[in-house]
């Protein structure tokens, strides 16, 4: 990999090369060279081949002839050979490399030879589909007698049976497994008792929240496998992430070898990474990412070759596909040329559009994140990404769907005026030469871990001694849950007792409390249209709030909390709302501190309160506020874990003069400090929360209607800094989930890089004030206030920054 | 912190039941000392309350005699079983700790009947503890032996799964589920759905049997009355339970009695006749079919009587077939008057009075009867639905 400084003086191809994707790729650098912030070239690949394994099924040496594949590429071979030993291992190497065979072989070998049987775990159900449908094809050319079929929510009842008795591989997803397969485990007894391997694809899925519940699962399932008898090896696939071995080391609890090097040849690759113009410099605006991305996606077409553009809600998908369809099929009596993909779409018209994609007579589609995952799609030549995927494993991966064995290829990555978005473009050494992310699970997240011991009971009698988690002794849990009624203990067992479903009450996507169900009224009056967590609720589904769903606006009327449902009705509101927010936090205990030149940064336990005092309706694009409304919900209290920055006593008055300033400095600097954390440590921004405040929970800061800073008092009430005594503030990020999932550690380690991340944001920031890119939204009577708050923000940034650590013991 | 103490505080939200009265004691106090002597003096308690003998540890069993005035005789007049050469009946009904399925849910207590001398003997097995459970599941299992014939009430997608789950987990592999199974819960559906609000077993009683319950604990209340028992050793309410599961299974031979006179075409208002001829006819019974709608006289459906036409028309009835239609015809039914223009135009060769009814037809189908029947006479009036669609002309 090279990173090259631009502007870019390396030309891989001579002028009049007969490469398209190198002369298109001259053209728009010549062209937009101002909007090109960043280039990479990888180079090409050649391919290193193995003999296929001598001990192959000959049925499956016809069915791999039949589909010409006369030999392995090396990640295959050492992928069957590890299979062979009884390992188990994770498979990381690129998009498009062969990865499935890595499984399929030795799964179709076992299963030939009536050696066992297969599960197969996808996160989505479109995945298994396709996975099944591979299978058959290699199943019909050898004449391998393989029963592979899926299992998940759409599988009738009376299909079920059959599927449980007779499938030799099973298809289905952790929530199938969570909710319909394990509680019923004794159906599944003759599955479980030949169960051979167990295969997860798209691992890198399962980080987080839903990675952790994963690492669970997986605990109760091979309990369930324990006592059938089974102990079947696991395999892993993953799309690349720093630390392949250890996600899959933690979602198994034991050790696995891993395939990290790909023997599939692969043409030349060039990604560009392009900011669209700004067209206000005041506030900040940009073109936006949607007529820069058709530009792209026009030249392409153009010049003939086939481009994947992927947008990041289904409303963009449709308004991009018009766009080009005006341009390329206004001839109604001509093959279209343009295609749209995306979730929402039936199944049967998904298959087809996938099926011309393979064939090659679609010359651009436009999709959603519904392609970036194994789907096959054939290969393509330009891939333009409309803003950026939001992490950097999702952008490789679907960068990855352009780039033929043979030719060049060509990336680009649009930013949108997201503060990611700025941040990678203008930050392009963080994203092209930084290893990509680590994926983080907490398995024993304690109520993540409580949930799935409710589970695991239900399902087996825990006996004592019995062990499911290695750090943490399940007894407690038992007994905690026989306090609550659940199980009762006689002798040596603990048994369930209650006339429950505990696998209902638990999301994998969730911690605890259960999610709230989003109800369109407007169709049929009892339509769900989505899932809320329930941390996230009082933020989003208050009575009056605009809850966006694929960009369109629903209008939240009321909210049951007790039944957790919120009723939302589709509206066409100019305006979005933000809930004004009081979060009100305490240090509970300090696991540990760094003192640094002129401040402190320290990891530990807080507790904090939320109170939502009312929110604002904010105009799009002009970003005014254009009124309020009152929010009536119970303060929400929570504990987790954080990690928070303070500026030493006097070094913060030296550099911000008045109290009012280092306010609004706080407020900026915690806004794009949560934003690089997000982006540094691979969460949604969504895993964080931040707050300003003393971490006695004395006062914290919020921001008020005129946009500056201010001070508020435990009940919320208005405080003048001045008048106060001790000021000092810090300011919070904090996991934001119950318990936390072990976000702050991770975040506490790399905090140097993150006050630097968030210092670039917000220094190379084209807005002259502050705008939503850096420091947040920024009023317009911000330009009056005779400061600016990026400055502010700035020097607070400067101050966290200096990174030279003093003795001094903490005071 | 203890763990207890942290998952409290990370779940402010959470509902904690009320405190269990002997949580107030010390930790070490607090659980029940699982002891087997105590074991055994419980379960002796316990089979004294619900006056039962104490079968093993964990485990009391319960026998009585029951009176009823009918044998087995006619029990095999429903479609499900009428194959079937003297069946060996057993009623079966469980209460259970959960009614949502999965694994974890148990049969803390099970009642079987069956016929013997004047009446039927039952037995009802209860669970003391979870030791017990293995033992009722194989006593069970052999006590119903390998030819018996389960009825039961919504017992093939609840009871016995149930049971056969709960056997898996000790390892066992005899399938109760694998025995024959009339499930009236199925029958009572077919034939009185459509007029009753619900079809549980004791709305059938009150409906079918005149039985009011006095006094009977609820079903969902079983559980509850199971778990006092296991937590706190409080044994009363698990005699009402033993009570409302004996009056359960007692009403299973009632209402399979009951039915097979409702399945053999006594006319009652309420009871729908078309339904239940027509299983008679799916397992090949035409003659008792016919003899249910014919006996329901002006009580059967529309629906009814044309399935009773068209067993007519295949049994070459025809007479009575055309006199059936004609009713219906009278009352502006299309099918009927399809049915009678295929007789005549087939079977009397009566092609006018053939495209009279045909006329009276619906759907596409109409258009190519009508134009086949005036080619067939060889005139062609000018109907109002040829002119609308040209391209029908021959």
């Amino acid at each position: 990999m090279s990173v090259l400084p631009l502007p870019a003086q390396t030309a891989p191809s001579e002028p009049g090369s007969p490469d398209p994707v190198d002369r298109l790729t001259r053209r728009i650098k010549s062209k937009y060279a101002g909007r090109i912030c960043a280039e990479l070239t990888l180079p090409a690949r050649d391919a290193e081949f193995e003999a296929l394994p001598a001990e192959l099924d000959p049925r499956l040496c016809t069915a791999l002839h039949a589909r010409g594949i006369g030999q392995l590429y090396s990640h295959q071979a050492e992928a069957w050979r590890l299979a062979q030993q009884g390992r188990h291992f994770v498979v990381v190497t690129p998009t498009a490399s062969g990865k499935t065979l890595c499984f399929n072989l030795p799964v179709l070998q076992a299963v030939c030879r009536g050696e066992g049987k297969a599960l197969y775990l996808f996160p989505t159900k479109a995945l298994a589909q396709d996975q099944v449908a591979e299978l058959l094809e290699l199943n019909r050319a050898g004449d391998l007698g393989v029963r592979a079929y899926t299992f998940d929510g759409d599988t009738p009842g009376d299909a079920r049976k059959a599927v449980r008795t007779r499938g030799d591989i099973v298809v289905s997803n952790p929530d199938m497994l969570h909710q319909a397969i394990l509680p019923h485990h004794t159906k599944w007894a003759q599955f479980f008792e030949n169960l051979r391997y167990v295969v997860l694809d798209e691992m890198h899925a399962y980080r987080g929240v839903f990675g952790s519940h994963v690492a669970n699962l997986i605990r109760r399932l091979r309990r369930i496998l324990a006592f059938y008898g089974a102990s079947p090896q696991f395999v892993f696939c993953s799309a690349t992430i720093a630390n392949p071995v250890e996600l899959a080391g933690g979602l198994l609890g034991e050790d696995v070898a891993a395939v990290a090097r790909s023997g599939a040849p692969q043409g030349e690759r060039r990604l560009l990474l392009w900011n669209p113009p700004v067209v206000n410099p005041d506030l900040g605006i940009r073109a936006s990412a949607r007529s820069q991305t058709n530009r792209i996606a026009r030249l392409a077409t153009r010049v003939g070759l086939k481009s994947i553009v992927f947008a990041r809600s289904r409303l963009m998908v449709e308004v991009l596909t018009k766009y080009l369809k005006d341009v390329f099929d206004k001839d109604p009596r001509r093959p279209a040329r343009v295609f749209a993909y995306r979730g929402g779409y039936l199944p049967t018209q998904r298959r087809a559009t996938e099926r011309r994609l393979r064939d090659g007579s679609i010359d651009c589609v436009i999709s959603t994140s519904a392609l970036e995952l194994g789907v096959d799609i054939g290969s393509l030549d330009v891939c333009v990404l409309n803003g950026y995927p939001g992490s950097i494993a999702a952008t490789w991966q679907r960068l990855g769907r352009a780039g033929r064995r043979n030719r060049t290829s060509l990336g680009v990555l649009v930013a949108g005026s997201e503060p990611l978005d700025q941040y990678i473009v203008r930050n392009p050494d963080f994203f092209l030469g930084a290893s990509p992310e680590h994926a983080r699970i907490d398995p024993d997240q304690l109520l993540i871990l409580l949930d799935h011991v409710r589970c695991a009971a239900f399902e087996l009698p825990f006996r004592a001694g019995e062990v499911f988690s290695q750090r943490m002794p399940v007894e407690q849990f038992l007994q905690y849950l026989m306090d609550e009624g659940v199980l009762h203990r006689e002798g040596d067992a603990w048994h369930w007792i209650t006339d429950a479903y505990p696998a209902n009450a638990v999301s994998l996507r969730s911690v605890a409390e259960g999610n709230f169900l989003v109800i369109d009224q407007e169709q049929d009056g009892r339509q769900i249209i989505a899932e809320v967590d329930f941390s996230s609720v009082p933020e989003t589904l208050y009575e009056g709030a605009i809850y966006m769903l694929q960009a369109a606006p629903y209008q939240v009327e009321s909210l049951d909390w007790d039944g957790r449902k919120a009723y939302v009705r589709p509206t066409r509101a100019d305006y979005y709302t933000d809930a004004v927010v009081y979060t009100r936090l305490k240090i509970l205990e300090r696991f540990a501190e760094l003192v640094l030149g002129h401040a402190r940064a320290a990891h530990g336990e807080v507790h904090l309160v939320r109170r939502f005092a009312g929110y604002k309706k904010i105009r799009y694009y002009t970003h005014e506020n254009i009124g309020y409304g009152n929010i009536n919900l119970p303060d929400q209290e929570m504990h987790t874990t954080a990690v928070w920055w303070e500026i030493r006593p006097g070094e913060l008055e030296r550099a911000l003069p008045s109290r009012q300033m280092a306010l609004d400095g706080f407020l900026g600097a915690a806004y794009a400090l949560h934003h690089v954390a997000a982006l540094q440590m691979m969460s949604e921004t969504s895993d964080f929360g931040r707050a300003v405040g003393d971490g006695d929970g004395r006062w914290f800061a919020t921001q008020g209607a005129n946009g500056r800073g201010q001070m508020r008092d435990v009940s919320g009430d208005e405080l003048a800094p001045d008048h106060q005594g001790v000021f000092r503030p810090a300011v919070f990020l904090y996991d934001n989930h119950p318990g936390g999932i072990g976000l702050s550690e991770p975040l506490y380690q790399r905090q140097a890089g993150v006050v630097a991340g968030a210092l670039a944001l917000v220094e190379r920031c084209d807005c002259r004030f502050g705008c939503p890119a850096c420091v947040g939204p920024v009023l317009a009577s911000d330009e009056e206030r005779g400061y600016s708050p990026k400055a502010l923000a700035a020097s607070v940034l400067t101050l966290l920054s200096d990174q030279a650590t003093r003795n001094e013991p903490p005071a | 912190m203890n763990l207890a103490g942290k998952l409290d505080r990370l779940r402010p939200g959470a509902a904690r039941p009320a405190p269990d009265p002997l949580a107030a004691r010390p930790d070490e106090l607090r659980r029940r000392p699982p002891e087997r002597p105590a074991v055994n003096r419980a379960i002796d308690e316990l089979a004294r309350a619900v006056e039962a003998e104490c079968h093993a540890d964990g485990l009391v069993v319960r026998r009585t005699e029951h009176r009823l005035a009918a044998g087995t005789a006619g029990l095999t007049a429903l479609p499900e079983v009428c194959d079937l050469e003297a069946p060996d009946w057993v009623y079966l009904d469980t209460e259970t700790t959960g009614l949502s399925g999965g694994v974890g849910n148990l049969a803390f207590m099970v009642g079987v009947a069956r016929y013997r001398g004047r009446g039927l003997e039952v037995r009802q097995f209860l669970l003391g503890g979870f030791a017990g459970e293995q033992r009722m599941l194989s006593d069970l299992a052999d006590l119903i032996g390998p030819r018996a014939v389960l009825v039961s009430y919504n017992g093939k997608c609840f009871d016995l799964p149930l049971l056969d789950a709960r056997s898996r987990l000790y390892r066992n592999d005899r399938r109760l589920s694998a025995l024959p199974h009339l499930d009236l819960l199925y029958s009572v559906r077919r034939a009185y759905r459509r007029h009753w609000p619900d079809c549980r077993l004791q709305t059938a009683e009150r409906r079918l049997l005149g039985l009011q319950r006095v006094g009977d604990l609820p079903g969902a209340e079983a559980p509850a009355a199971w778990q006092a028992w296991l937590r706190d050793g409080r044994a009363g309410r698990l005699v009402q339970v033993m009570r409302h599961n004996y009056q359960d299974v007692v009403s299973l031979a009632l209402l399979h009695r009951r039915l097979t006179e409702d399945f053999a075409g006594t006319p009652r208002p309420g009871l729908n006749h078309a339904a239940v001829g027509a299983a008679w006819n799916a397992v090949g019974r035409p003659d008792l079919a016919r003899q249910v709608w014919e006996r329901a006289g002006g009580m059967l459906d529309d629906r009814g009587r044309l399935q009773l036409a068209a067993l007519y028309r295949r049994q070459g009835r025809w007479p009575q077939a055309e006199a059936v239609w004609m009713d219906l015809h009278a009352q502006g039914d299309a099918t009927a008057a399809r049915e009678l223009s295929k007789y005549y135009e087939h079977r009397r060769r009566d092609y006018r009075k053939a495209l009279d009814f045909a006329v009276r037809c619906e759907g596409r189908e109409r258009e190519t009867r009508v134009a086949r029947l005036q080619q067939k006479i060889g005139c062609s009036p000018q109907l109002p639905l040829l002119q609308r669609n040209p391209a029908a002309m021959p």
